[in-house]
């Protein structure tokens, strides 16, 4: 989790823009300029500024791309709220963004009624052997609806579906014996 | 490439699908229809005969075919409501038997839930792959040609994240870039912004029936061959073959 995403960084993506219409301002200025007749030759200059420019665009929305993607791939691993340490390395537009992506995750699951964040493997047995490696304490299993309650140092059998998201976010491990 | 759309899908389908009331494609041979609609009279209550649900081979075979086609398949409405419906059937009994008092080790009760949560699997992972293929290439699957392969709620979910995610691009960055900037769809240069599926990836196809597949691109034919001849092949049946 530590090399997740670095922290969002504003103010090298406002000099990068600015520089983009710094480029904008020279390509339009030579267009204004005295003797520019329109012909190829003529072109080439803001022509060069105008490529410069889109490719810097393109770097910068596939910047902020790769950063969704990484959010949106946290939201399916983790299944529920974000932990407050990847939180931090979000900028405020970005934590909007993850939190409208799961809601409309979530409604696209209640359409049809299923938890689409389980069972990346295909489920082989009911129950599964796991260490806890951290302490729990008491809660409800949301697939058996029975009290359980874990702690540190545990090795129990258990049903799959009830801590299966234990298992993902770290706090319980499968063991095979 | 020989074929624009999947040549998985050419394959598996025997005649062409037939449209349901919401307007949406079936991907499935008319035949398998008829059977699963059979089969919706009788959600799992026990027979004399064991009884056999048509719509797990149907639905493990549109998961293989989504799992392995490079771009989206039309979405199987009827496969998946069938599905939905014998599992929510098959949970409450198991659910009334656990009330009723079975023993939770019982290896009978045991098989059933497992036998349950494995189909959810499949219906799980198939949806999972659609979502996946969607998200990462939403503005061409949003375009006019290519909404009739989405269910409904894929549609919602399409439409609202990328109105999302094209706001937050806006507010972010395209705000604050002078005007030829703003676009998310434009074409520089011959090379388009809009990121496509990639369909010259190569898939194997077990051909249903034999299929005449013409217009091949001469190139992809083996030079002993003659060119006249080199336009149409036959996939005969039963058959496994490597195409794009």
């Amino acid at each position: 989790k530590a090399a997740w995403l670095p922290p969002a960084q504003p103010e090298k993506v406002s000099t990068v823009v600015s520089k983009i219409s710094e480029l904008y301002r020279r390509g339009s200025q030579l267009q204004l300029a005295e003797g520019f007749d329109g012909s190829l030759t003529a072109l080439l200059g803001p022509r060069v500024y105008m490529l410069t420019l889109a490719r810097l665009q393109r770097c910068l929305l596939a910047y902020l791309r790769c950063r969704m993607e990484r959010i949106e791939a946290l939201r399916w691993d983790v299944a529920g709220v974000l932990p407050e340490e990847n939180k931090a390395m979000l900028s405020p537009n970005e934590v909007r963004y993850s939190e409208r992506f799961s809601e409309l995750l979530g409604e696209f699951q209640m359409a049809y009624d299923l938890e689409l964040t389980r069972d990346y493997q295909p489920p082989e047995d009911l129950y599964i052997r796991v260490n806890v490696l951290q302490d729990i304490g008491q809660f409800i299993g949301p697939e058996s609806g029975q009290a359980l309650e874990l702690k540190r140092g545990d090795h129990t059998v258990l049903r799959r579906g009830d801590i299966e998201h234990l298992i993902r976010q770290g706090l319980l491990e499968h063991s095979l014996q | 490439s020989s074929s624009s759309t999947s040549p998985a899908m050419e394959g598996a389908a025997q005649q062409p699908p037939p449209e349901d009331s919401s307007g949406l494609q079936d991907s499935l041979p008319q035949d398998s229809l008829e059977a699963s609609a059979a089969s919706k009279k009788d959600p799992g209550q026990p027979e004399d005969a064991p009884f056999e649900n048509v719509d797990k081979e149907l639905l493990i075979a549109c998961w293989q075919n989504e799992k392995y086609a490079p771009e989206l398949l039309p979405f199987a409405k009827i496969v998946v409501e069938n599905i939905s419906e014998v599992g929510e059937f098959v949970s409450e009994d198991l659910d009334q038997d656990q009330r009723e008092g079975v023993d939770v080790q019982d290896p009978y009760y045991r098989m059933r839930v497992v036998d349950l949560e494995r189909m959810q699997y499949v219906l799980r992972d198939y949806l999972r792959i659609r979502i996946w293929k969607i998200s990462q290439w939403p503005q061409h699957y949003l375009e006019e040609s290519h909404r009739g392969l989405l269910s409904k709620a894929e549609l919602d979910f399409l439409q609202n994240f990328w109105s999302l995610k094209s706001q937050f691009f806006h507010q972010r960055l395209l705000e604050v870039l002078p005007p030829p900037c703003q676009d998310l769809d434009k074409k520089v240069d011959m090379r388009e912004m809009v990121p496509r599926p990639k369909l010259e990836k190569y898939v194997y196809v077990k051909a249903l029936a034999n299929t005449e597949v013409t217009k091949l691109p001469p190139e992809f034919v083996p030079d002993t061959v003659e060119d006249s001849v080199a336009s149409q092949m036959t996939l005969v049946q039963g058959e496994t073959y490597l195409l794009r």
